[in-house]
């Protein structure tokens, strides 16, 4: 976008790298230089400015190749902006927003990659559900359309595979997904990608990746790349999902370019502004009159530790969160989400009296089954009714317990319905589990069966209303049974 | 001497990057080959008209070597390398009209064909003739 000659003529100002430190360099010159602006070095590799000062000015590299003292840097005039349109859909950029799979932007627009947040009276509330096609997410710990939840967990809980999951089910409905690997090892971009590359609704999937063996520079810009991304299909009427993958390891790049430029080290040496930082990019999802950008960003917790300065950082910025416990993931629990440790604080708004209902219904129901699945670890002689309801529990547990694949909401609705009014009761999770898929392949093909569920659920004022048609009418379920 | 009379004589001395690098190693020669004669004199096993020039005192030559670690520079780059009249003419030029000591950094580069370009305090002008021509083209082209 910008060439070296044509900036020292347009400006008229240079200036020379007089030292490098990793990622950072010094830079002497360039007098009129303004704060973030972007400036290009001989070789055409460009840097942002961080810090101006009397003598110098710090720079921040946005690129891998070795920048040596002595070489010469021109202004751009410009702060850092990537050039979109609608090309870029199904493909991968690196952090600067250029295609890596050799897509060429064509009539693309340019948009600046740090903005302000929108002001509050462009922002609608949060009153779309978004399905993410995890039962236990969409039920327990539903998610509106412009929110931002944290998802929070180790290393290995499965984290990876909500996300390919809401993706994939949101692409299919129309949704543009943005995927922000940050940092991340190249391998785990790969398994990502292929994962992606084999559905059908990729075109609505763009992937911003920047791997761990690239300059932190790079690195750090990454989701202020895929936010800028998807504020561009906000701005033409699209509900967007972004997933800032991850934010820990964001503010880790961060640190180290903070005490490389000499910036007064804070609480775990990170710098003061962080929190700002993270604030001010998470600002930047929402529900608007025109379009949305549901955020999840995600924290990487160690031994399931949830108190690190990060986390709760971000647990304040975000409307909510999702954790993945390690102890459930050992358990052979897929997803391994903790439903009484997660929380959504404006997702509720945006379900159905049904679904709300449903959701009560469920969450008091689990807080039993843990007290009575405490009773039996006592060894203690079970009452029938008990016993009965610890039966249900598994069958419950056993549909939450899901590999591999997306369950519509309106099947995950009826599915629990026909749970809480006796279904499956003496048959093998094994059969069960074949069962729910065969809905959910049958919700998928036959239009017949997906119309008469969808209607069923439409028209339900109440759960316990559907309850009793459940008991009642026969919707296309009793073939499941 | 008085010390003021060395630094401007010295400072005097230099135009160019190449002679302030000239006049440190000439310092740096002083320095190590120098011994103490009381508290602050010194002497030098060297006998050159620069050791008696520059300084009497281990101090002197500590501050005029500070004084021309300060000394900002301005870069040329000319298309041939330019003779001793050219540089004086310039070095007195920028004297005159800049009230602040500014040395000349000299580059070579045949590519600009004609003219000069400059550099100074992060500015940058662009007179070579490559430039005037490039811009000329780009008219017709």
């Amino acid at each position: 976008m910008y060439d070296y000659k044509t900036c020292l003529e347009k400006i008229g100002e240079i200036g020379e790298v007089t030292e490098v430190l990793a990622s950072i360099v010094y830079v002497d010159g360039l007098p009129g230089l303004s704060p973030n602006e972007i400036v290009i070095f001989q070789d055409g590799q460009l840097g942002q400015t961080l810090d101006i000062s009397e003598e110098k000015v710090h720079i921040l590299v946005l690129s891998h190749k070795a920048v040596k003292p002595g070489d010469k840097v021109a202004r751009t005039g410009g702060v850092l902006s990537i050039n979109i349109s609608d090309d870029i859909l199904g493909g991968i950029l690196d952090g600067l927003g250029n295609p890596l799979d050799g897509k060429k932007i064509i009539n693309g627009v340019v948009r600046d990659v740090d903005v302000t947040p929108p002001p509050l009276k462009e922002r609608r509330l949060v009153v779309t559900p978004l399905e993410t096609g995890v039962p236990l997410v969409d039920l327990l710990i539903p998610i509106g359309r412009g929110q931002r939840e944290l998802v929070i967990g180790d290393r290995k809980t499965g984290k990876s595979t909500f996300f390919i999951k809401s993706m994939i089910n949101q692409a299919a409905k129309g949704t543009i997904c943005i995927y922000a690997s940050i940092g991340k090892k190249i391998v785990e971009i790969k398994d990502m990608l292929n994962e992606i590359k084999t559905k059908s609704a990729k075109e609505n999937i763009v992937v911003v990746a920047t791997s761990a063996s690239e300059s932190p520079g790079l690195i750090f810009i990454t989701p202020y790349t895929a936010m800028a991304i998807a504020e561009y299909f906000r701005d033409k009427g699209k509900d967007v999902l972004i997933i800032l993958d991850d934010l820990t390891n964001h503010a880790m790049y961060y640190r180290e370019i903070s005490l490389l430029s000499r910036r007064f080290p804070g609480r775990n040496s990170y710098p003061g502004d962080i929190f700002y930082l993270h604030s001010k990019l998470l600002e930047r999802a929402g529900a608007f009159a025109k379009g949305s950008i549901t955020a999840f960003p995600v924290a990487e917790s160690i031994m399931g530790d949830i108190s690190g300065y990060i986390q709760t950082n971000l647990m304040s910025i975000t409307d909510g969160h999702i954790f993945f416990d390690t102890e459930l993931a050992t358990l052979g629990r897929r997803p391994a989400i903790n439903p009484f440790l997660s929380v959504t604080r404006v997702g509720q708004q945006a379900q159905t009296n049904l679904v709300r209902g449903l959701s009560h219904d469920l969450s008091a129901f689990l807080v039993t089954l843990e007290r009575m699945k405490d009773f039996e670890h006592f060894g203690a002689e079970l009452s029938e009714e008990v016993i009965q309801q610890l039966a249900l529990g598994d069958r419950i547990l056993n549909f939450f317990d899901q590999p591999k694949e997306v369950i519509p909401i309106n099947v995950s609705i009826l599915v629990m319905g026909m749970l809480w009014t006796g279904a499956w009761r003496n048959q093998k999770p094994k059969d069960i589990r074949g069962k729910i898929s065969k809905m959910v392949d049958d919700y998928n093909s036959n239009e017949l069966f997906r119309k008469k569920i969808d209607n069923l659920i439409l028209n339900i004022k109440n759960y316990k209303e559907f309850l009793n048609k459940l008991r009642e009418g026969n919707y296309g379920q009793e073939n499941y049974y | 001497m008085q010390n003021d009379q060395i630094y401007s004589k010295s400072l005097d001395l230099i135009q160019t990057r190449d002679d302030l690098n000239l006049l440190n190693k000439e310092l740096e020669l002083i320095e190590e080959s120098s011994f103490e004669v009381g508290k602050k004199d010194i002497s030098t096993l060297i006998r050159r008209e620069s050791s008696f020039l520059l300084g009497s005192t281990r101090e002197d030559i500590g501050k005029l070597r500070q004084q021309l670690a300060k000394i900002e520079f301005m870069e040329i780059t000319f298309s041939y390398q330019p003779n001793i009249k050219l540089i004086n003419d310039i070095s007195l030029f920028i004297n005159n009209n800049i009230n602040q000591k500014i040395l000349i950094d000299i580059k070579v580069d045949p590519m600009i064909i004609g003219g000069a370009i400059i550099s100074y305090g992060g500015r940058f002008f662009d007179g070579s003739l490559l430039h005037k021509l490039e811009n000329a083209l780009k008219k017709y082209v």
